[in-house]
Order: C-alpha cells, then sequence, then structure tokens
C-alpha cells in the first residue's frame, strides 16, 4: 500500500519469540519513495511486539538478546491480564519497554546505519501476521 | 410452527452471537495461575446440563491433555467428589452446569467440591439464583425467557462455555498458539453455518419420518465419543417432548443390551455417527440391527456411505463438522424428529396437561440439599 510515501510491511513471526531482520524490506521501500534526503519513520502497531536496532552480525545477539529480556521480563502465571496467555501478558510489558517505532535518517537515497546494525521487528506473542507501518518523508 | 421448531430454528443465530459474548466471559474466569494448576476436571449436572459434559469432555482430554469426567449430579456430589480429594491444591476443577440456577443436586456437588478444595465454577443462565450464591464463581448464560419447550438453546450454550474454556485452557497452557486457538474459536463459531445447513438437509425429512414412526413407542439412540452425549440428549427430548419411550446407548453397549431385546423388533435405532473413531464398530453393527429387525435411521454426513446405503432412513449432517465440536451439530437430527413426534402425536411438552405432573411441590423439583457430613452418616 503506497499512498504519499505511507507503505506497510507485512512481517510474518513463526515463533513465539524471535527476531525479525527487515532492513532489507525498508531500504527497498526508500528507494521506492525516490526521496533522497529525509527522515524514515517505522512504526509497530502491534502491542506484543516492538522495533528495535541491533547487530545482524551474529545471530548469537539475538539469541541474547531474547534470553535477556525474559530474564528482565519472565513469563509470570499472576500477571493481571488473563485474556489472553500468559506469554500475551509478558509480551505486552516487553512490547512497551522496547517501543513500538524508530525515526531514521534518509541520506543520499539509503537509510543512515551503522556497518552491523540491522532493523529487527521484535515478536514477544506469535506466530502472527504483523505488519509495520513506514513513513518517508523528504526534507 | 411448535415452540420447540421455532427454537431449534434460532440455534444458528444463538451460537453466532453468543460465541464472542461467552468467548470474552470465560477468559476472564480464571486466573493464568488457576488454569495452570488444573490436573483434573469435572464436569457436572443433571439432564442436559450432565449431557452438555459428556460431550465437552473430549475435547479437554484431546486437546487440553487434562483427564475430565462427567459426572451426572449425585454421583459427583454423593461419591466420586466425596470419596477423593485430589492431593494438589484447587483440584479437581468442578464445572457445574445448572440453566435455571435452582438445581439442588448439582449446588450439593458444589457445596461437596469447596469442602474437598476443588475449585468451583458455574455455568447457568440465573446469576442470581441459589446455585450461583452457592458457586461464588459463574460464567453467565442468561438468555432472554422463552415459552417453556424440551430445552436446546440452553445445551448449546453450555456446550459453548464449555469448548470456549477448553480453547482457553489449552492456549494458556501453550498447548496451541494463540493463533491457533483464534482459527479454533472461528471453527466453533463456524457450527452456527453447519448446524442451520444441517436443519436445512434434515427439517423436511425428520418432519416425515415422525409422520411415519408416529405409531412407535419406543426408540433407541446409540452414539460414541462425543456423540454418546448426543444420544443422551436426543433420547431426552423425544421424552420431554412427547412422552414416548427413548432409551440413549453407547455404541458398543448396544451390542451387549438392546441387541437381546426383542420387544419391539423392529425399533427405530437412531445410530449417530461421524466417520471417526466409533465408525468401523457402528458398521459391524449394522448387519445384526437389520438381521433382528430394526429399522436403522442414520443420523451422520453424507460422506458416511456405508452407513447411508445401509441405513432404512436418513437424517443428513453437514459434512464440514469438526468431531471434537460435533455434539453442536449432531443433536439437530434427533430433536427435530423430537419436535415433529410431538407434534404428529399431539403431546403436551412435559406432560403439563396431566393433573399428576402439574404438582412442584414433589420431590422431583423440591429436595434434600445433603452436607457432607450427613451424606458420610449413610456409610
Amino acid at each position: 500500500m503506497e499512498k504519499s510515501n505511507l507503505f506497510t510491511l507485512n512481517v510474518e513471526s513463526k515463533q513465539g519469540q524471535e527476531l525479525i531482520l527487515i532492513t532489507d524490506e525498508v531500504k527497498e521501500l526508500v528507494k521506492q519513495s525516490k526521496i533522497k534526503n529525509g527522515m524514515c519513520f517505522l512504526f509497530n502497531p502491534h502491542s506484543t511486539a516492538s522495533l528495535t536496532i541491533n547487530s545482524y552480525l551474529d545471530r548469537n545477539t539475538q539469541v541474547d538478546l531474547d534470553s535477556e529480556i525474559d530474564r528482565i521480563i519472565p513469563t509470570r502465571v499472576n500477571f493481571y491480564h488473563i485474556v489472553d496467555t500468559p506469554t500475551d501478558a509478558s509480551g505486552h510489558i516487553k512490547a512497551s519497554v522496547i517501543g513500538s517505532d524508530l525515526l531514521l535518517i534518509v541520506e543520499d537515497g539509503d537509510l543512515l546505519l551503522g556497518k552491523s546494525q540491522g532493523i529487527f521487528f521484535w515478536e514477544f506473542d506469535g506466530p502472527r501476521d504483523r505488519n509495520v507501518i513506514v513513513k518517508i518523508v523528504d526534507c | 410452527m411448535s415452540e420447540m421448531l421455532k427454537q431449534i430454528l434460532s440455534l444458528p443465530d444463538l451460537i453466532s452471537e453468543q460465541v464472542p459474548v461467552l468467548d470474552r466471559r470465560v477468559r476472564v474466569a480464571f486466573t493464568h495461575k488457576e488454569l495452570l494448576s488444573i490436573k483434573e476436571i469435572v464436569f457436572t449436572g443433571c439432564g442436559d446440563s450432565y449431557f452438555a459434559g459428556l460431550g465437552a469432555r473430549h475435547f479437554f482430554q484431546r486437546v487440553c491433555n487434562v483427564p475430565t469426567r462427567a459426572l451426572p449430579a449425585l454421583e459427583a456430589s454423593r461419591y466420586d467428589l466425596l470419596d477423593y480429594k485430589s492431593q494438589f491444591p484447587n483440584n479437581p476443577l468442578v464445572m457445574a452446569t445448572s440453566v435455571t440456577g435452582k438445581v439442588v443436586r448439582t449446588i450439593e456437588a458444589i457445596n461437596i467440591a469447596k469442602e474437598q478444595n476443588g475449585l468451583v465454577i458455574g455455568i447457568t443462565g440465573n446469576p442470581e439464583g441459589p446455585f450461583a450464591k452457592a458457586c461464588g464463581r459463574i460464567i453467565d448464560c442468561y438468555l432472554p425467557p422463552l415459552p417453556h419447550c424440551p430445552g436446546v438453546r440452553s445445551y448449546r450454550m453450555s456446550l459453548l462455555v464449555m469448548y470456549l474454556l477448553g480453547i482457553h485452557l489449552a492456549e494458556v497452557k501453550a498447548i496451541i498458539s494463540q493463533r491457533e486457538a483464534g482459527v479454533m474459536r472461528e471453527r466453533l463459531k463456524e457450527t452456527a453455518t453447519q448446524l442451520a445447513d444441517t436443519i436445512k438437509l434434515s427439517q423436511k425429512k425428520a418432519e416425515s419420518l415422525a409422520s411415519i414412526l408416529k405409531e412407535v413407542k419406543y426408540f433407541v439412540f446409540i452414539g460414541d465419543g462425543p456423540n454418546y452425549a448426543t444420544a443422551m440428549f436426543s433420547a431426552a427430548k423425544i421424552a420431554e417432548a412427547s412422552g414416548l419411550i427413548a432409551v440413549p446407548q453407547n455404541t458398543e453397549e448396544w451390542a451387549h443390551y438392546q441387541y437381546f431385546e426383542s420387544a419391539f423388533p423392529d425399533a427405530p435405532t437412531f445410530v449417530i455417527s461421524n466417520e471417526h473413531r466409533g465408525y468401523p464398530r457402528v458398521l459391524e453393527l449394522l448387519e445384526p440391527m437389520r438381521r433382528i429387525g430394526r429399522r436403522i435411521i442414520a443420523i451422520t454426513s453424507p460422506e458416511c456411505k456405508e452407513l447411508t446405503s445401509f441405513a432404512d432412513y436418513v437424517l443428513p449432517v453437514n459434512k464440514e463438522v469438526d468431531d471434537l465440536f460435533s455434539p453442536i451439530v449432531y443433536a439437530a437430527g434427533g430433536e427435530l424428529f423430537a419436535a415433529y413426534l410431538a407434534e404428529a402425536v399431539n403431546a403436551n411438552y412435559f406432560r403439563e396437561n396431566l393433573e399428576n405432573y402439574k404438582n412442584f411441590n414433589n420431590t422431583i423439583y423440591t429436595c434434600e440439599l445433603m452436607p457432607k457430613a450427613e451424606i458420610k452418616k449413610r456409610d
């Protein structure tokens, strides 16, 4: 979907919790926008998932992130949110802690990212069909 | 159109409306801690409320991996729950159903379950009644009252609550993902369409069958697995609607019991079966049924060709029905037949026209609620 450089990126998670690298897909949208210099805003419209930037070079960094977020916010049986599952309840906390948006710089028609940095969609309560909304503006 | 028929025809809309409503109530009925501590489940109730537990219990065993029994309220209160105290706190989960909210024996079962440290919840259409008060915690299944007739709506409400709780329990236990639970809830909701189709397929046939069999006084309904409940429910509808004799039986047990009956050799025998686990045994029993003269009426999917081609009469069921949810849909054939049979024999529901049935101040409806100590004294 494209409406004045507003895009929706479909992300399908396959596991309960996982980091999904979406850098290439976002870069492709920047290219499609034809914007050379501006900002790329990513918004995750889900309450049990987040967006984050981290190293994509070593897969074990993602394993560490997953295990550490579980250590900080473990899935417990005494959450007050009982409509769904315990993992869903902890997923809500994780989502708020990590955050649901990213603001990136577009320079020379590409994202300005560090060499090892990748954009990750972080699923906390999958598997699910998810979306990331991407808005690219000239400035 | 009879009241019972009207209420049967209202079932598909009832199901599609109530699945999301009941789902919201079911999901907040227990904390995760409570759900994750369940090691055993007992369904209990009387009449249709008991049958609903019989129909739904397989879901809990197959999908939730929790041993689940369905017990008539007297067995639950004075025997099973009284004699066995779980070593685990808040166990078993006792899910009791009383649509009217006044059934004394079910209240007794709840009281005993609490004394034995069970976790209790009531399913009731009367959230202010004595049953609700005894339970403390209920899932409200109130429906605006309709004219009195053999219950078909309340049975579906009870089943829906039980299945929805089973789906939620499975997702909380992480046996299925939330996505899979969502799909399962949709499948449950689809029983509304499947039931509408089944009514469409079988209504005229049930009407004409009732006309053919209106002189008959004795009927047998057989089923197994989830549809053992359907056999019980269907037979009860015949008795309630027309006062005739209708006997439910487990498929296998028919061969050990009704097979030897020769008083009514051509007794209409309703064989309730889909293509699942009990079907091969059903097929084996068809020849002896025919040999001893039974008239075979199949309540089945058109996919069960061996059964439909052998039967004298078929009340078709939509072929998409999920085995685990089948009691919701497979009950249509029997209840439609019961409704039309009552019309054909000009029967008043529940014998309300008979003088000796009019006194409600009798021990059928008012009975003694016994506390644990009193029951124990009788040992």
